[in-house]
């Protein structure tokens, strides 16, 4: 696992941004409004660092809602604390995504 | 109406996710293709329910989609599989060897490499098979240029294997032209010397007959000088230049691929146009010799010995040597070969320490192991060593391209540069030897002092 000093702006923006509920991709970039470019590929490089974990949600769930199953995101505890240390770090990225969560719902 | 827009812009995304799905490594393809294609109708049916989807955000869709793209090549060149499969890569022996290799593949494919040259390759347009030359033995009391020259006349006459002979008497030479003072070794020979070796001119005209009394200050230069004294100048054929303190006039110019047999004269003037050298010593004489067509060279040999070293002829206390052309490229290569085996033996020897090492801490009870850790050893080590040694041939040459005057200890200075070179390289082999698993020969991150040593355990 790398550390946390490693980890870019937007990656943990978008650490940020799963913490807050919002676990899966084009959530993620409808809040954050990253492009799908930037956003797949930080999910990827997380997920390798094991920051994040990925599970795809139940035939069984989607199928009820006739919907195709999606995968989702959610923070591992290794990425809670990278997390942690990385918000000491950049002071405004809570509030920025606490507001953009209070926008969105 | 709204729903086969929808349908529309599915499509169309559902085609691009397609493109960008071949991208992505095959064992990941399908779920990665499902993950898109899921947000992507998830997208479309939120905006479609709520009664959002537009033209302008039918182009966001599109363009979320082709962001696929970037995804889909992330997949593909991850930099973090690349790097860690580089970094593995760079531990292995293949690499190791290959790191040896290439630059050596390189300079030796790239151009025909100063050892090579020096060492190797013939006299270009000489006809090695039908030359011979005759010089002073070793215990040989000197022999003045003339006296030589009058011996030499005669032969032909007194042996049929023998057409043609040419006599030349060459020493070390200060000359200073238009890009100021050069060292070099200059020759003073017979007209016919360059008919004997069948050399033609660039430029002007070569020595004649009676150049050694009409024209006793012509002199031709080799190739080389032009290029250094006059830059290649076309209009050299009348220029001075001063040879050991005395002027004299260039009438000819040499083709680049002619190589006098015996030793690299730059500057060639006509025989008896100097006075007799004082000093005993001061010039060393030699004789070109052309042997019949048909004759074997063994044999002309044989026969001119016992022309060339008659008591009636050869003054008392002199010697003179028969060699072929064969013969002296061999002996130069002989000479070399053994300096640089001897010197390459000689740095081994003086590492026995590291060898005893080698050898306790080495696998030993794994018979291929062994011949692999030994192995790899010698090939790494080899390869180093003649990487050292066309590199040290290499640099040497480069500096004589630049400054001419130092090139008479050009070997000297090759010699002492490889074996610098080689020291530091065969103290890397050793050092990078420790560093090797026992099994896999993988480099380690750390010295290791015993043998059979796990990679894995280690790391």
């Amino acid at each position: 696992m790398r550390n946390a000093s490693k980890l870019s702006y937007t990656a943990v923006l978008v650490l940020q941004t799963i913490s807050s509920g919002y676990s899966y991709g084009f959530d993620v970039m409808e809040v954050t409004d990253l492009p799908s470019g930037t956003v797949y590929p930080i999910l990827r490089r997380l997920e390798h660092q094991r920051l994040i974990k990925s599970s795809w949600e139940t035939q069984k769930t989607a199928f009820a809602d006739q919907r195709p199953p999606r995968k989702y995101y959610r923070l591992t505890r290794e990425g809670q604390e990278e997390l942690g240390k990385a918000v000491q770090r950049y002071g405004l990225l809570d509030q920025l995504v606490s507001a953009e969560k209070s926008k969105h719902r | 109406m709204a729903g086969r827009r929808l349908d529309r812009v599915l499509r169309s995304c559902n085609l691009l996710l397609r493109c960008a799905s071949w991208i992505v490594p095959l064992r990941l393809r399908a779920d990665w293709r499902r993950e898109w294609e899921a947000e992507v109708w998830h997208w479309g049916h939120f905006l479609l329910e709520s009664g959002r989807l537009s033209a302008s955000t039918e182009q966001e869709l599109l363009r979320h989609c082709r962001g696929a793209f970037a995804d889909a090549l992330w997949h593909r060149f991850n930099r973090a599989l690349a790097l860690h499969y580089l970094k593995e890569f760079l531990r292995t022996p293949k690499f190791c060897l290959l790191a040896c290799l290439v630059p050596l593949a390189v300079v030796l494919v790239g151009r025909p490499a100063a050892v090579f040259h020096e060492v190797f390759e013939p006299a270009s347009d000489l006809d090695s098979e039908h030359l011979l030359a005759v010089s002073l033995g070793q215990n040989s009391s000197w022999l003045q240029p003339e006296v030589l020259r009058n011996l030499a006349t005669g032969w032909p006459t007194q042996t049929p294997t023998v057409t043609s002979e040419a006599t030349y008497a060459w020493r070390p030479s200060v000359v200073a032209g238009p890009e100021g003072r050069e060292n070099i070794l200059s020759a003073r020979v017979t007209s016919n010397l360059f008919t004997l070796l069948g050399a033609r001119p660039i430029l002007g005209r070569l020595l004649q007959d009676t150049d050694s009394l009409q024209c006793a200050d012509c002199v031709v230069v080799n190739n080389v000088l032009w290029e250094n004294q006059f830059r290649c100048d076309e209009h050299v054929i009348g220029q001075s230049l001063v040879l050991n303190g005395r002027p004299v006039r260039v009438i000819g110019v040499l083709p680049p691929q002619f190589r006098f047999p015996v030793h690299d004269i730059g500057v060639y003037s006509p025989f008896g146009a100097n006075p007799h050298p004082l000093l005993p010593m001061f010039e060393w004489p030699g004789v070109l010799l052309r042997v019949s067509a048909g004759v074997n060279l063994e044999t002309a040999k044989r026969q001119l010995a016992a022309v060339v070293n008659r008591k009636d002829s050869v003054p008392a206390d002199t010697s003179l040597r028969i060699l072929s052309l064969r013969d002296i490229e061999y002996q130069s290569f002989e000479y070399w070969a053994g300096l640089i085996f001897l010197s390459s033996l000689l740095l081994l020897a003086l590492r026995w320490r590291q060898f005893a090492r080698l050898r306790m801490t080495g696998p030993h009870a794994h018979i291929p192991e062994c011949f692999r850790w030994y192995l790899f050893f010698a090939a790494k080590t080899l390869l180093l060593l003649i990487a050292s040694l066309v590199g040290s041939f290499e640099v040497v040459l480069a500096v004589c391209r630049t400054n001419t005057s130092i090139h008479l200890f050009a070997g000297a200075a090759a010699i002492w540069l490889f074996l610098f070179l080689a020291s530091i390289t065969v103290n890397w082999s050793f050092h990078d030897q420790f560093r090797r698993c026992r099994s896999c020969l993988r480099r380690l991150g750390v010295q290791v002092e015993i043998g059979n040593a796990a990679r894995s355990l280690l790391e």
